[in-house]
């Protein structure tokens, strides 16, 4: 039997319908989005085994996007079990998981597609899944803003390539071109700013979709992070940012000034969300800058954003779970005494953000930091470094804040959760392996990355 | 048997010790005192029986092992030691185990952090490979972190802030070499033996020796980065103290000097004359506050920057000597902190004790500097005046403040009588002293035959 790489999305579109219509406070529910997951990592782990390194065309699933779509549903399979059937009682309604799952879904299409009409469909999905839910938060309308102006950019782009290269599939416009005109790279420089401010849009207002509770959005915003990078490291593969035009190396200088602007500004932030908001723009930035190192960045890149996924992830699930109202970085103060376990997986996950040796952001960054020396861009390597400095002041600071002694922040009234203490160990443990033995990742990093294009 | 186990173990019983204490600090916090001192006393064994081996060592006087690690990094568990790792493993063992025997100095989180302390000073200490040595400093330094930034919020971000831009100074220097070393091998190879062969041009290499020594001077709290060992000295306990100024004393000179030297060495000796300069604001900052202040922190500086103007003076047949003596002021200043600390009832210490430690920290400390004074001193103060008075401004004011810290003695009515702690304290040191009597003895030979890991390349070809 043929697998498709789409099929996954399509068994978590159907639980999503499925979870769509059930009653609230139904269990069937969290059960049939476990399930759900559970049939896309076979799918998923089916597809990586048998290794489809000749296929190209849209949704045959080359290693690469495999690779980036099993994160994302490890990623997804690790909120759901956080969200366990209390949690989603109080949070967390059956319309929430089904919005959940669907967008998942969304992004797994658009890390499985070669076809830019694909992604931009993806997109205006998810938008309309998004701005469509609670229309009353304040930072809506620049939102939509952005997102309305990514489309538009994006649109113009895909119809200049169209035009051009007579398809809208990136590997058959490759084939038809010889080298990158300029028409091409404009329209290639137009889809890639598009993304980006719908990526804005969006996150900013995932992020704020339920104040009460940010981190569904949140996790949205990173596997949409995942989506968006698959799509350039593809344009990468295809256009050679470093040989092919100014152009297209001052867009992604200037994504990585802008990632280091935000991030310097938001140094002293102490509200949690903004504090991993700014981890993540950071990490982007460090990634949109690593990709003008060419190709032999490429599994360096893969590495870094899959610590940076599980990183990421790993600190909203702990965050989550914390149980501090406030949701500022000061209530983690001597977080170590009442609740070690988690306060020793932050620690891990920040220093890991930071690139601490024997953590799991360690190896990413040295070698996409090598990769750069390598091709001697001596400007993206400084950004690189600008960028990992400012990514670790404030990790390094919650870290000895954790760890320190002092007020034991107030965690009364958190219920004890099992399901939630065998995530966490096991959240703690996998970032210990990946980091002090990453060889694993590193082998899989590099398969991922030779099945690109 | 002792290549494979000895390096190892001095990293894993700290650690196994660390861990052990994590768990049951909740539940059995008395017993994590005695874990503490189980585990400095099971390394103080491991360390004598490794200077026995020593002795049956005919070719190498190194015992190293190489275990694969992150093969497509060219990463691998490459750890060694030599007499002068040996040196410091010891002191490092030591001082722990003395502020341990010391009832009621360290808290139970403090004893944890020593034990981590030890994990990474080792490390770093013994590392032969650059992903081990990152990974030692950031430990030290985050361990440092906590020791520091516990009470005082504006001091721990400082600290964070110029912890992550050394951090990322050397990460650099990393990064850079570590391509070097790619396009010049064509494999991925992150062995420090790897790195000091590359073969870069002059400029290059002063470059990252700037930038590494830079990073370095931050970490050491160093002129003119020294205003926050200067700020945290006045907040912290007795035995934090000491471990402070035992790891910046040991990470700086048995460690991060002998990294910097070893591998840019062109670098640093065409910067000889920076590295002098800032070492002479350190003795000048250093000597003026602690003649006012009498800080033990402005004391450190000050001799860590005479030291380090000596160790860039002096040319490559004394680098050894000059090593020696960073060591002896590393032990003097501890002992001083744990001696001023505890007699002046900060700690719950008695008064036998208190002499005990300090008569033995200054023999520990005029053992190697008597040869120190005959073989570079003297020497250097022929040739130069500047020299001479550097030496002889540091005595005096080594000797004032001592004389000051002599008459405070005696009149804390806090001091308690003789206790049996206080009686090994008494046994061990005289173990100790034994061993360092027999090392002595071996010493020059030891050191002399590790003389190989400084050379300074410029001067093996006669080309300088």
């Amino acid at each position: 039997m043929d697998y498709v790489a789409a099929t996954p999305a399509g068994i978590l579109s159907i639980a999503a319908l499925a979870l769509y219509f059930s009653r609230p406070g139904c269990r069937v529910g969290f059960w049939i989005s476990i399930l759900s997951v559970a049939g896309a990592l076979v799918t998923y782990m089916h597809l990586w085994s048998i290794g489809r390194f000749d296929h190209s065309g849209t949704f045959d699933g080359d290693p690469y996007s495999v690779f980036l779509s099993l994160l994302v549903v490890v990623l997804l399979a690790f909120a759901l079990v956080l969200l366990t059937p209390e949690v989603t009682e109080k949070l967390l309604f059956p319309s929430h998981q089904a919005y959940l799952l669907f967008s998942t879904a969304i992004v797994l299409v658009m890390i499985s597609t070669r076809d830019l009409l694909w992604v931009l469909v993806g997109l205006e999905l998810l938008s309309v899944v998004t701005f469509g839910r609670n229309p009353t938060v304040s930072s809506h309308r620049s939102s939509i803003v952005f997102s309305a102006l990514g489309s538009a950019m994006f649109f113009v782009g895909l119809g200049v390539l169209a035009l051009v290269g007579g398809s809208t599939d990136i590997a058959r416009i490759a084939a038809a071109t010889v080298s990158p005109s300029l028409p091409i790279t404009i329209g290639v420089v137009l889809v890639v700013i598009g993304v980006v401010f719908k990526w804005i849009g969006l996150s900013n207002r995932l992020w704020n979709i339920e104040p009460s509770a940010p981190w569904t959005g949140g996790l949205l915003a990173i596997t949409l992070l995942f989506g968006i990078a698959s799509l350039f490291q593809r344009i990468v593969a295809w256009l050679d940012p470093t040989s092919s035009s100014m152009l297209w190396m001052v867009v992604l200088l200037g994504l990585g000034l802008a990632s280091l602007l935000y991030s310097l500004a938001g140094l002293s932030q102490t509200n949690l969300v903004q504090v991993l908001i700014g981890l993540t723009v950071t990490q982007a930035g460090l990634f949109a800058v690593g990709l003008l190192g060419g190709v032999p960045v490429r599994s360096a890149l893969v590495v870094h954003l899959s610590a940076t996924g599980l990183i990421l992830m790993t600190l909203i699930a702990v965050s989550r779970l914390e149980g501090v109202e406030e949701l500022s970085t000061e209530s983690l103060q001597g977080l170590i005494k009442p609740r070690p376990f988690e306060a020793l997986l932050i620690a891990v996950s920040l220093l890991g953000a930071a690139g601490f040796p024997l953590t799991l952001g360690f190896s990413g960054k040295l070698l996409v930091m090598e990769s750069l020396a390598r091709q001697e861009v001596f400007l993206p390597f400084l950004l690189a470094i600008a960028l990992i400095v400012v990514g670790a002041i404030p990790s390094s600071r919650i870290v000895l804040q954790v760890l320190s002694c002092g007020p034991i922040p107030s965690t009364s009234g958190v219920q004890k959760d099992r399901c939630a203490e065998v995530v966490i160990i096991f959240a703690l443990a996998l970032t210990l392996w990946v980091g002090v033995l990453p060889e694993t990742l590193l082998s899989w990093a590099r398969r991922a990355a030779m099945g690109l294009f | 048997m002792t290549h494979l186990f000895s390096p190892s173990l001095f990293l894993l019983v700290p650690l196994a010790a660390s861990i052990c204490s994590i768990v049951v600090v909740s539940r059995y916090s008395k017993s994590v005192s005695q874990l503490g001192i189980a585990s400095s006393m099971v390394l103080a064994a491991l360390f004598v029986w490794t200077l026995v081996s020593f002795e049956g060592l005919q070719q190498s006087r190194e015992l190293v092992i190489a275990l694969p690690w992150i093969l497509s990094m060219g990463a691998s568990i490459s750890l060694a030691i030599d007499a002068f790792t040996l040196l410091l493993i010891g002191m490092v063992v030591w001082f722990v185990l003395a502020i341990q025997l010391v009832p009621g100095a360290m808290s139970s989180r403090d004893i944890i952090l020593s034990q981590l302390l030890q994990v990474g000073l080792f490390g770093l200490l013994m590392s032969r490979d650059v992903v081990l040595f990152l990974s030692s400093w950031g430990i030290v330094s985050l361990v440092i972190g906590l020791l520091l930034g516990t009470t005082n919020i504006i001091l721990q971000r400082r600290l964070g802030f110029i912890g992550v831009c050394a951090a990322a100074l050397t990460m650099t220097v990393m990064v850079v070499c570590y391509h070097f070393v790619r396009e010049q091998t064509g494999f991925f190879s992150t062995d420090i033996a790897r790195f000091a062969d590359l073969v870069l041009f002059p400029q290059t290499e002063e470059i990252l020796f700037a930038l590494f020594w830079v990073s370095v001077l931050a970490s050491l709290a160093l002129f003119p980065f020294h205003q926050w060992i200067v700020a945290a000295e006045r907040e912290l306990s007795p035995a934090r103290r000491v471990l402070v100024f035992l790891s910046l004393g040991v990470m700086g000179g048995g460690a991060l000097v002998r990294f910097a030297v070893n591998l840019f060495s062109v670098g640093a000796r065409d910067l000889a004359t920076a590295v002098v300069v800032i070492a002479l604001a350190s003795i000048l900052y250093g000597g003026v506050r602690a003649a006012r202040a009498g800080l033990l922190s402005t004391l450190f500086i000050g001799f860590q920057g005479f030291v380090l103007a000596f160790f860039f003076i002096v040319n490559n047949d004394k680098v050894v000597q000059a090593f020696l003596l960073l060591m002896s002021v590393t032990i003097g200043i501890c002992g001083i902190a744990l001696w001023v600390s505890f007699t002046r009832g900060e700690g719950d210490g008695c008064r036998e004790s208190k002499y005990l430690l300090f008569v033995f920290c200054f023999v520990l400390v005029g053992l190697p500097t008597v040869g120190v004074i005959d073989e570079l001193i003297i020497p250097l103060l022929v040739d130069s005046i500047l020299l001479a008075v550097l030496v002889a401004a540091g005595v005096l004011v080594l000797v004032i403040r001592l004389f000051m810290l002599w008459r405070q003695l005696g009149r804390d009515p806090r001091q308690r009588a003789w206790s049996t702690r206080a009686r090994w304290v008494l046994l061990l040191s005289s173990f100790f002293g034994l061993g360092l009597n027999f090392a002595s003895s071996t010493l020059e030979v030891f050191l002399t035959e590790s003389v190989e890991f400084f050379a300074i390349k410029g001067n093996e070809d006669g080309s300088e």
